[in-house]
């Protein structure tokens, strides 16, 4: 019952922070509901490439995930770790790392130079694919691999001993994790690339590779034309909620693993090819996803001497909004742990910041005036944009603590309080954590609505990040960009530690 | 598209009863609570006068701490005897959303190319100030919009890369392997500057143009961040930007390889104005704030932080950073309704080139 309750106080406040903003733009302003031959043209390469670069994220991170979960190696936590990050960097950041490999005048085209080749051109459909993968391969990886490590580990000992072949082996123990965790990953990132635009313009390489988001921004911005941002956004919101509701429809079957005894398994025999394939995509991978990085981090730390102490207020400020909405987004997604939760829940992203926040203003500004409150629109909107993540880490989790050991508890008569606190919290532990640390670490990274609705009196690192960009302050802002990464790898990390810790 | 629609669904008398209260009854009010505040405490207490506050909406470049914000409200708070306010964020929109209840009462940083959008919403008041103090590259007769700096649009190119081009010709036939980021004219003003500028000297053959300056063209961005951003970090060798860019590089970096491409054609003036609004309560003070905007105190503080050419200074009160960069010879200017009628056009003749 109380349950119950907890899930319609969460969905009315998603509704009131993202879908009620966006219905009170559209009947607020001039309706105008026309569809150009751009905006057609838009929408095309929009969902080309939103379903090409999620369909790739997944099919590469799983064998990725594969191999990090049967082998242990020296780094493997710090590798995991730092999977993460190209998520949080500030879009421009992320892409120069890109761009230092990958780019016209990249580390690969100087190779191909060197050796007489003709230069490659990154920017296009390919540019974006790898920009998007490049963000969202951690994401998958990291949900692939959470399954993967729930999976109880007598399967494989039981699979070792009956010496199952390969494909046998796949479809008894991988298949089912794969036809759960897969259309959930893919469907939230098909959902982030939708509104992806910034990187999809840089690595597009020019105006085909235009989404709908771009359009949104000029009416909104230059045009003023609120009525027609809002129109586009619905459309957007109708694309996400049709993937997602499909997804889960055609595959989100659950998982019908049996519980084991919740050991973690100590050594097990793997055949020599399984070794190099291993370790060929852990290194191929691993190099693609940290190579980029590790440009940002040079460059960033050469220029720290250019750091100026004011820089600690903004810090302050992120880390404390990140707190807060890692807080207020993992507990909000306790009520949409099932699968009308998990798309309600994904729609929160696929409307666009600067419409949320419009509306919000509309709907608010009898009351008081948004502009002065940044700090609580920033929060609302970073919890509400960190629910989708968080509901995808903890579901699976949450189902199979249910399914595990809700009967047993029945059995023991345990109140509903005993069985939150003693069965379920402890062994959601991990998820919890790990969504926490998630969200904040996105929420650290997040501009958001702040550049559009900031003010002078509350200045994130994102923003500083940002107005260093306009200041002609590249170098400085790489080195922003490094302390802002290192903060959110600590508090990312804090919260692994904490996930680690048994108890009960 | 009336902005005024915003409001009406709300009835008219709702309207003014959430109309904030006029700012002298909340300072006379603040001012009553401390005085029985003091006079509680101490028998005879020492009433600070409150200062009266002007609010300026800026972008967030303007207000950061590497922009022009900070010293303006220190210099302009030296004499006004008031609290000089910057709130950061988007300008139009906002003023849009916040209709008759906004707080502003100045508006500064906003372009030329929006003026059109932003005339017709009616929520400005004349500057009242004598427009021929301006020292600019055209006549400027508004009566709404003052400019505070102004620059050309150019292309800035690092010149141990390339020879600068001297006319669009010698830009769209550098050699293969130079290539320029510029920004999207739908998401950006400089973007749009560069379209229109375009536009207006090749009228009908600009899609001829943009085809043949299209594989010159690395990548399309957002904003005039992140392409300059790739331009420092080396992506390209050429960046859509300002004649006085280069100026930042000399001043801060000591780096004089960084130069604008002086064009033959002519280049796009890119003019930044201030209006102040007319729901204002604050005359006094924004007329003031006008006044201020004109002033060597304010025109000397706009180069070497917003990196652009002061409005109302002869050139010999420039730093010499500024004088000595080249100058283009004339200026491609187009009235707010000349470049309103042929934007369409031209960011579809752009569309359509680099699409291909």
């Amino acid at each position: 019952m109380a349950k119950r309750t907890f899930s319609i106080i969460s969905n009315c406040i998603l509704l009131f922070a993202v879908f009620g903003p966006l219905f009170v733009l559209i009947f607020h302003a001039d309706q105008n509901f026309i569809f150009t031959a751009a905006d057609k043209a838009a929408l095309e390469f929009t969902l080309l490439q939103a379903a090409l670069s999620s369909l790739l994220s997944v099919l590469l991170a799983w064998p990725l995930a594969l191999a990090l979960s049967r082998r242990q190696f020296k780094g493997r936590q710090l590798l995991i770790v730092a999977l993460s990050v190209p998520f949080i960097l500030p879009v421009i950041v992320a892409v120069l790392g890109l761009l230092s490999i990958f780019g016209h005048s990249g580390i690969l085209n100087s190779l191909l130079q060197f050796f007489g080749f003709p230069i490659l051109s990154v920017y296009g459909l390919a540019g974006v694919l790898l920009a998007h993968i490049f963000f969202n391969i951690p994401l998958a990886t990291r949900a692939f691999l959470l399954a993967l490590e729930r999976r109880p580990t007598e399967l494989e000992r039981v699979a070792d001993g009956l010496n199952l072949v390969s494909l046998t082996r796949f479809w008894i123990l991988d298949w089912p994790i794969i036809r759960f965790v897969a259309p959930q990953i893919f469907s939230l990132i098909f959902v982030l690339c939708l509104t992806s635009f910034a990187v999809v313009l840089i690595l597009g390489g020019g105006p085909k590779a235009t989404t709908i988001e771009l359009a949104i921004y000029q009416s909104f911005r230059f045009e003023l034309d609120f009525g027609r941002a809002a129109f586009l956004a619905f459309i957007q919101l109708c694309i996400a909620a049709f993937t997602c509701t499909l997804s889960i429809l055609i595959f989100g079957l659950p998982t019908n693993f049996n519980s084991g005894f919740d050991r973690p398994m100590r050594k097990r025999y793997l055949s020599v090819w399984s070794f190099f394939w291993d370790f060929g995509v852990i290194i191929l991978l691993g190099l693609f996803l940290t190579v980029p990085l590790i440009s940002v981090l040079i460059k960033g730390i050469q220029n720290f001497y250019l750091l100026e102490n004011t820089i600690w207020i903004p810090i302050i400020n992120s880390i404390i909004l990140a707190l807060c909405s890692a807080l207020i987004s993992t507990i909000l997604a306790m009520g949409f742990m099932n699968r009308w939760g998990e798309v309600v829940g994904t729609l929160s992203i696929a409307v666009s910041p600067i419409i949320i926040g419009a509306g919000l203003f509309l709907m608010v500004r009898n009351i008081t005036n948004p502009f002065e409150i940044t700090f609580w629109v920033t929060l609302t909107v970073n919890s509400v944009m960190g629910l989708p993540f968080s509901i995808r880490i903890m579901r699976p989790a949450s189902n199979e603590i249910i399914s595990n050991f809700r009967r047993l508890s029945h059995a023991h008569a345990m109140s509903p309080y005993a069985w939150f606190y003693w069965v379920y919290l402890p062994r959601l532990k991990g998820a919890l954590t790990y969504s926490m640390g998630l969200v904040a670490a996105l929420s650290m990274g997040d501009l958001g609505v702040i550049v559009l609705f900031g003010g002078a009196d509350f200045e994130t690192l994102p923003l500083v990040i940002y107005q260093l960009m306009s200041a002609y302050r590249t170098e400085q802002a790489m080195a922003s960009a490094v302390i802002l990464v290192s903060i959110s790898i600590g508090i990312f990390l804090i919260f692994d530690r904490i996930g680690k810790t048994r108890n009960a | 598209m009336n902005p005024l629609n915003l409001n009406r669904l709300e009835p008219a008398e709702g309207r003014s009863r959430h109309c904030p209260e006029p700012l002298s009854a909340s300072i006379r009010r603040e001012e009553m609570f401390k005085l029985t505040f003091a006079a509680g405490l101490l028998s005879a207490g020492i009433v600070m006068a409150q200062n009266p506050i002007l609010t300026v909406y800026a972008p967030d470049y303007f207000t950061s701490e590497w922009g022009p914000g900070p010293s303006i409200e220190a210099k302009f708070e030296e004499t006004c005897n008031c609290d000089l306010v910057f709130s950061a964020g988007e300008l139009l929109p906002r003023l849009v959303l916040e209709g008759q209840n906004t707080k502003a009462d100045v508006v500064i940083g906003l372009n030329t190319d929006i003026t059109k959008k932003a005339r017709e919403l009616g929520i400005f008041s004349p500057h009242n100030q004598d427009n021929s103090r301006l020292n600019l590259p055209v006549e400027w007769d508004d009566e709404i919009f003052l400019p505070f700096d102004w620059s050309y649009v150019s292309f800035v190119f690092d010149t141990t890369k390339t020879n600068l081009p001297n006319n669009f010709e010698e830009l769209a036939s550098l050699p293969e392997n130079i290539k320029i980021v510029i920004q999207d004219p739908r998401s950006s003003i400089s973007g749009l500057a560069l379209v229109l500028w375009i536009k207006q000297i090749y009228g009908d053959n600009a899609a001829a143009y943009w085809q043949k300056l299209a594989p010159k063209i690395l990548t399309v961005t957002k904003g005039w961040s992140e392409a300059y951003g790739l331009f420092t970090d080396g992506e390209a060798a050429g960046v859509l930007s300002f004649t006085t860019s280069p100026a930042y590089h000399i001043a801060v970096e000591e780096d004089n390889t960084k130069q604008a491409a002086i064009f033959k054609e002519g280049h796009y003036p890119f003019f930044e104005l201030a209006a102040k609004v007319k729901s204002s309560e604050n005359d006094v003070l924004s007329s003031m704030f006008m006044k201020f905007i004109l002033s060597d105190e304010f025109q000397d503080l706009i180069p070497m932080t917003n990196w652009s050419y002061p409005s109302a200074q002869a050139v010999e009160k420039w730093p010499s950073v500024f004088s000595d960069l080249p100058m283009p010879q004339s200026a491609v200017y187009l009235s707010e309704n000349a470049a309103s009628e042929i934007t369409k056009q031209a960011i579809e003749e752009w569309r359509n080139a680099l699409s291909q």
